[in-house]
């Protein structure tokens, strides 16, 4: 049985300080939510007003929660995409680009790590190297690859997630799999088993913990996508990139920011939802097991 | 022994046939959307257009000649884009980065509240920075709360962001601010994974917090801290505030090279070819640094 050591008074005073520092920094953080309810809800004229009497950070005498359900019909770009439309369009962005890349990163993981064959080391180093090289400025060239091949503006930009020979998560993928003992494989050939069901019912599986982590962070990496978006799905515009334009466009423009905030106040729901539920697992799954080289 | 020899080859066979399976869809990936991008990047970068209604170009190193005299003119604004992209880099490296280090250590080291600290510092990583930074707008411009807290005597700039004075520094502070959860995940796993023993040891040789941290937990967690180091690095030249959310003209003084070369990518005034050049000095200026960092943080596997 493990002892709890006690901290010295040294300590409690250093883990006070800290604690008061990280609570004033929390609630700032936490500020944040309430202020844009406050913002969400306010009316119109109130919103209009606020800037001259600095209350943009008080509460609406008249508040409009209905303000939430209108963002549904109101919020709208000048190409007719609507709040729903563009909540679609992050869904499928976000979770087909996770599942593809996930499904063949694990793959490409699992057989660079676990079996022998030529070009093995090849292809490890070529994921290190890539890593390493500091490439800057290709989204022109990208952009036009992408033109070439119809991705801009189309689904079809989830092609662009089959390339996964490279990044931080291939690390951490192929050290999940290095930790994983290859008896489990060896047995399973004993019965009978081929390479397809030994990858897909066992290695994958006991893979998964460490791959569900990594797609509920790209999850929301995907939602919130932005930059890359604003080029390649201009006229597809996800919610992350919606929000960004509806702002561009009619910020301080009082008559409809209410309508703007709440869109932010339901956009902002279901990544911090998923990460309420799974911050256990995110927390205490994912490191890397080192690079070789 | 015949028949073993069978056996093995057709199990030869059917490896073979799985590894290409499994491989075959990131490698065609790989070979586009890296080696063929990339490759049409240089191409890209020596091409001058010749402005003749057709598309029409010819090959010379203008594109570089460019690049070269706007970055080292220090009254350019390329110059001044440098400059930022440099700043950017330095805030995340080395201010956001340690930080977030120490606050992941206190959470590990189950400071009071630690879970619901570590849940809500997370909270501006998950939600969509164009959601954070417009909120951050609001407040500490005019008619937001922080011109109620100071009063109507302390006159607050109409706005921070549109204001070459405070621009930059708006941007810095958000991202401080907004960026410290960032690696929480990666620190936070790798501490996770520590023995326990190991801590327990230093603990009972008397071991503070700040030597725990620096002589304890760092060095088991160096697979992890040496690699996000390295890929900050990797992106020393591709560093870029929140530019397009705060700057988007880049008119208060806050453009960064990557989000000059995202201005240039598409849309009226772009210039593919020089944002192309560009790209490659600074990838080829980058790569010593990478090779430099490499060495010094001795990334190897197992260490």
């Amino acid at each position: 049985m493990r002892t709890k050591i006690k901290r010295t008074v040294g300590e409690r005073i250093i883990f006070s300080i800290v604690f008061v520092l990280l609570a004033i920094y929390a609630l700032f953080i936490l500020y944040h939510f309430y202020f844009l309810l406050q913002l969400a809800t306010k009316t119109d004229v109130e919103f209009d007003q606020a800037l001259v009497i600095d209350a943009y950070g008080t509460w609406s005498k008249n508040i409009q929660f209905s303000n939430l359900f209108k963002a549904f019909t109101l919020f709208k770009d000048e190409y007719g995409n609507t709040f729903l439309s563009m909540t679609f369009n992050s869904l499928w962005f976000a979770i087909g680009s996770e599942v593809i890349v996930l499904f063949f990163q694990s793959a490409a993981a699992y057989v660079i790590c676990k079996y022998n064959f030529k070009g093995k080391s090849f292809l490890y180093n070529l994921v290190i190297v890539r890593m390493m090289i500091p490439i800057v400025g290709t989204l022109p060239s990208a952009y036009k690859a992408y033109k070439l091949i119809g991705l801009i503006d189309s689904p079809l930009i989830l092609l662009t997630a089959t390339d996964v020979l490279g990044g931080a998560n291939f690390l951490i993928v192929y050290a999940f799999y290095k930790g994983i003992s290859w008896d489990y494989a060896e047995a399973a050939f004993i019965d009978g088993a081929n390479n397809f069901q030994v990858y897909f019912k066992i290695m994958f599986r006991m893979a998964l913990p460490a791959i569900s982590v990594l797609f509920i962070t790209g999850f929301i990496g995907r939602w919130n996508e932005y930059l890359n978006i604003s080029i390649f799905m201009p006229n597809l515009p996800t919610l992350s990139y919606g929000l960004y334009k509806f702002q561009a466009d009619m910020l301080h423009d009082g008559a409809r920011m209410p309508i703007y905030f709440s869109g932010v106040f339901l956009a902002a729901i279901p990544c911090i939802t998923l990460f309420i539920i799974f911050q256990n697992s995110i927390m205490q799954t994912v490191h890397f097991g080192g690079l070789k080289g | 022994m015949e028949n073993t020899k069978i056996v093995k080859k057709e199990k030869n066979v059917s490896n073979n046939i799985f590894i290409i399976v499994m491989l075959i869809v990131p490698i065609i990936s790989f070979l586009f959307f890296y080696v063929y991008i990339n490759f049409n990047s240089i191409l890209l970068a020596f091409q001058v257009p010749l402005y003749d209604g057709l598309g029409g170009f010819e090959i010379g190193l203008q594109n570089f000649e460019t690049v070269i005299k706007q970055f080292t003119n220090t009254d350019d604004k390329f110059f001044s884009y440098l400059r930022n992209t440099l700043i950017y880099f330095s805030q995340d490296t080395f201010i956001n980065m340690p930080l977030s280090l120490i606050i992941c250590y206190f959470i590990y080291k189950k400071i009071a509240l630690s879970k619901v600290l570590r849940v809500i510092i997370y909270l501006p990583i998950i939600m969509t920075p164009t959601i954070v930074s417009v909120l951050f707008k609001f407040m500490i411009e005019a008619g937001g709360p922080l011109q109620a807290i100071c009063g109507t005597n302390i006159a607050l700039p109409n706005t921070f962001i549109q204001d070459e004075q405070y621009a930059l520094k708006t941007i810095l502070t958000y991202s401080i601010y907004s960026g410290l959860g960032a690696r929480f995940v990666l620190f936070g796993g790798a501490m996770n994974s520590i023995d326990i023993s190991v801590i327990e040891a230093g603990k009972l040789d008397g071991v503070g917090p700040f030597r725990e941290l620096v002589s304890i937990i760092v060095p088991c967690i160096w697979p992890t801290f040496g690699t996000m180091l390295l890929i900050s690095f990797t992106g020393v030249f591709t560093a870029s505030g929140p530019s397009l959310l705060f700057d988007p003209d880049g008119r208060f003084g806050t453009m960064s090279i990557s989000y000059w070369i995202y201005t240039k990518t598409t849309g009226t005034g772009s210039q593919p070819e020089l944002a192309s050049a560009t790209g490659l000095v600074f990838t080829l200026l980058g790569l010593p640094i990478v090779f430099i960092v490499k060495k010094l943080t001795k990334i190897t596997e197992g260490n």
